[in-house]
């Protein structure tokens, strides 16, 4: 535009500027070839006198005088009568011939004076020739050279130059001048608009009027395109933040099989913490397990929803893959990977079907022992009535047994579901504890071991069968599992926030491979003595559920051979 | 043009990749074979070792194709050799891999003379070593791949053990030569694939500095 601006500006001076000198040279060519007429015209009248011209003397100093008065040449011409040259200052007038017929000698003849502009080949230029019949009728003619139009122009032209180099380089220094002035508002508004695009004001341009609603519309696309970007951005940043927060892994992929999208989680499952999603990066560089790529392959060939659970060793990982497709009939664009941990509810799945199976075989023990026993005294093999008193004693022992098994399992499976019999109240551990003592000191006595309580007066909001139940399979487990002459002492005291029962004994201890399961269902650290001391095998696992229903923790501290502490502590709620 | 080049060569470090992840399967595999005595792995070893080598020849015309239409300079050049060079490691780790399944088959129905322990664990290094040259190569990660060079020592101090071990064996009884001779070309051909995963790993340096790691 700057250059545009430039170009017509020097385009109009220049022309104009020719213009006016053409014309001036018109102007000055008429107004030199009238003076120059004229010249030659007063000096014809002025020397018309015929004693000038008389004879050859006289004609040669006129023409000298006259030509002494001027700068110029001029050519005299004496014709008679009969048109005859009888003197002419540049030529011999015999060798020139009859210049009767000329137009200027013809009209001095006839009017007295004439006059004509010819082209001479003599001088090769115009010339201007003036005629003027003098009395002894004779004519005088004076002539000089006219410098043609072109000629006059071919003069100037110099000058001209000059004038266009003066010309051009005012112009330029204007014209650029004038182009800045111009442009000036125009860059001004520029840079308003690249400082409003990048959103550092939104301030009105000031402009030419014409300019005007141009930048209001700018302006008002620039707000609408802001509030586009922010929803977008808004948009992008809720499923980032979905997707980042998800606990679930979550892999887009296109049908190239490259990465468009991956979480935190997702990067971590793979175990490639530091995976950088820079560009387009195939699935391939992310994982190289062959399980995963032929899932992959297979759901984007055969355009289908595919599930597997992979097992990483340490955790097990459920993937779900879903074909992306634009429009339901179209071909699938790329594939939704979604990877949940699924090691809990697995490890539950094991777990439950290992209880299954304990629950059976624990329960099918006794069966089996009171069949047998029942099919002999049956058959007839046992007739006498002391073996008959000793099977049937041991028949409704392994019935006691199978009664506290299902029992412990009811009751279990009720403090799994958190149902609370009757309503917590306050319970005063002392006497509880007390009371728990009181039932296992016959048993504690027949075992030989020495059963001692200390308690503080504890008051904890719970179900009072509830805790009963934990310090009774507690103390139990301390007296079963004793030596002779060993003791199990219970502490009950409140330390800060805390309520803390300790029941330590001096038993068989539990061998540190066992620690982590005895609260496990079922679990025997000791399968062959189970039988020995009629456990089910339940009671840890009861104390346990019973712990975590009051949010309380349980601590095992065991040493073979020497003894267990078990310490169960409850946040000590206010009452 | 360009775009098509940069296209092939993506292809090419995606079949790069692809044949990483059948080398890595292939020596877990044989591991598993020999330790678990499973003949089926044996077979699925061979299966994968015939895989490795079309890939090497796959991946072999596809770098020379690429050599000879697109003429490539600077790092791309350095790719493309990388790649070839790769390869050849790559196809060898196959071939010792095939080879300690056939040992493996041999070794089926035998009572192992003395419970393994350095092996697995040369195994256990090796694959570790091929799986972080791949993926050193994956990434471009040099630290990660001058990890890998460190780490054949590890390798190279097992092979020694292992050799101290099936030498009191033999001395102890001559009947045991027969399997420790076996048992000690299987070490032999862990600790070769170690020392292709050292070169796969210089090969990685190499395609990112485009200097070959001082000796």
């Amino acid at each position: 535009m700057k250059k545009r601006m430039f170009l017509m500006i020097t385009l109009i001076s220049v022309t104009a500027s020719l213009a006016a000198c053409i014309l001036t040279s018109f102007v000055y060519y008429e107004f030199y070839s009238e003076d120059a007429k004229n010249q030659i015209k007063t000096i014809t009248e002025l020397s018309k006198d015929p004693e000038k011209w008389d004879d050859e003397e006289s004609v040669k100093s006129s023409v000298n005088n006259i030509l002494k008065s001027v700068d110029y040449t001029m050519r005299f011409t004496i014709i008679n009568k009969s048109g005859i040259v009888v003197y002419d200052n540049w030529a011999n007038g015999e060798t020139l011939d009859n210049h009767g017929n000329r137009s200027e000698i013809k009209n001095a003849f006839e009017y007295g004076y004439g006059e004509d502009t010819r082209y001479s080949n003599t001088i090769s230029s115009d010339m201007y020739y003036f005629a003027v019949k003098l009395n002894d009728n004779r004519v005088l003619r004076i002539s000089r050279e006219i410098k043609s139009i072109n000629s006059v122009f071919a003069g100037v032209i110099p000058l001209l130059a000059v004038l266009f180099v003066m010309l051009f380089a005012v112009v330029y220094a204007s014209a650029s001048a004038f182009t800045k002035k111009i442009l000036k508002p125009v860059n001004e508004m520029t840079s308003a608009l690249d400082d409003m695009l990048e959103g550092n004001n939104v301030q009105e341009i000031k402009i030419y009027d014409e300019f005007r609603p141009l930048s209001h519309k700018i302006k008002d696309q620039k707000i609408k395109i802001s509030e586009y970007v922010d929803e977008l951005r808004h948009e992008r940043d809720t499923i980032g933040i979905i997707t980042e927060n998800m606990k679930e892994g979550f892999i887009l992929i296109n049908r190239d099989k490259n990465i468009l999208s991956i979480n935190q989680s997702g990067k971590n499952m793979m175990r490639n913490y530091n995976f950088n999603l820079h560009g387009s990066r195939n699935i391939l560089e992310l994982t190289r397990n062959t399980e995963i790529i032929e899932n992959i392959d297979k759901a984007i060939r055969e355009n289908t929803h595919l599930t597997f659970d992979m097992d990483t060793g340490k955790n097990f990982y459920r993937y779900y893959f879903s074909p992306v497709k634009e429009q339901p009939e179209s071909l699938v664009t790329g594939l939704l990977i979604l990877i949940e941990d699924v090691t809990f509810q697995k490890k539950a799945e094991i777990m439950r079907s290992e209880f299954s199976a304990n629950v059976s075989h624990e329960l099918k023990t006794p069966l089996t022992t009171m069949i047998g026993f029942a099919e002999m005294i049956k058959e007839g093999l046992i007739t006498d009535s002391d073996s008959i008193k000793k099977y049937c004693g041991m028949v409704h022992k392994e019935g006691l047994r199978l009664i506290s098994l299902i029992e412990d399992i009811i009751r279990l499976s009720k403090i799994e579901e958190g149902i609370d019999e009757h309503e917590s109240n306050e319970v005063n551990l002392k006497e509880t504890a007390e009371e728990v003592v009181n039932l296992l000191r016959h048993k504690a006595e027949d075992s030989n071991v020495n059963l001692t309580l200390k308690s503080e007066k504890v008051i904890m909001k719970a179900n009072k069968n509830y805790l009963s139940e934990l310090l009774y399979n507690l103390v139990d487990n301390g007296i079963k599992y004793n030596k002779k002459g060993g003791k199990v002492d219970v502490d009950i005291f409140k330390r800060g926030v805390f309520i803390n029962i300790v029941v330590k004994d001096t038993g068989t201890g539990i061998p540190e491979e066992h620690q982590l399961r005895v609260f496990e269902r079922f679990y025997r650290v000791d399968k062959s003595r189970s039988k020995e001391t009629g456990g089910t095998g339940l009671g840890l696992s009861i104390v346990k559920h019973i712990a975590e229903l009051y949010d309380g923790a349980i601590d095992l501290k065991s040493w073979e051979n020497e003894g267990t502490q078990i310490t169960v502590q409850f946040p000590a709620k206010e009452v | 043009m360009r775009n098509k080049f940069d296209h092939e060569l993506e292809n090419l470090n995606l079949e790069l990749i692809k044949m990483g992840s059948l080398i890595e399967n292939a020596i877990e595999l044989s591991t598993r074979s020999l330790l678990e005595q499973n003949l089926e792995l044996v077979g699925k070893v061979n299966e994968l070792e015939i895989e490795i080598d079309e890939m090497e020849k796959t991946i072999e015309s596809h770098c020379l194709k690429l050599l000879l239409q697109q003429q490539p300079v600077a790092s791309d050049l350095r790719i493309i050799s990388t790649a070839l060079k790769m390869i050849t490691d790559m196809e060898r780790i196959g071939d010792n891999a095939e080879d300690i399944a056939e040992i493996a088959r041999f070794m089926v129905n035998q009572k192992f003379i003395k419970d393994l322990v350095h092996i697995p664990q040369m195994a256990e290094a090796t694959i570790s070593m091929v799986t972080r040259s791949v993926d050193a190569f994956v990434n471009k990660d040099r630290k990660l791949a001058e990890e890998v060079c460190k780490d054949d020592d590890i390798v190279d101090n097992l092979f020694q053990v292992v050799k101290e071990e099936l030498i009191e064996k033999i001395q102890e009884n001559t009947e045991n030569g027969e399997q420790a001779i076996d048992l000690i070309m299987i070490a032999k051909y862990f600790e070769r694939i170690g020392d292709h995963a050292e070169n796969i790993a210089e090969w990685v340096i190499f395609s990112i500095t485009g200097e070959h790691k001082p000796k």
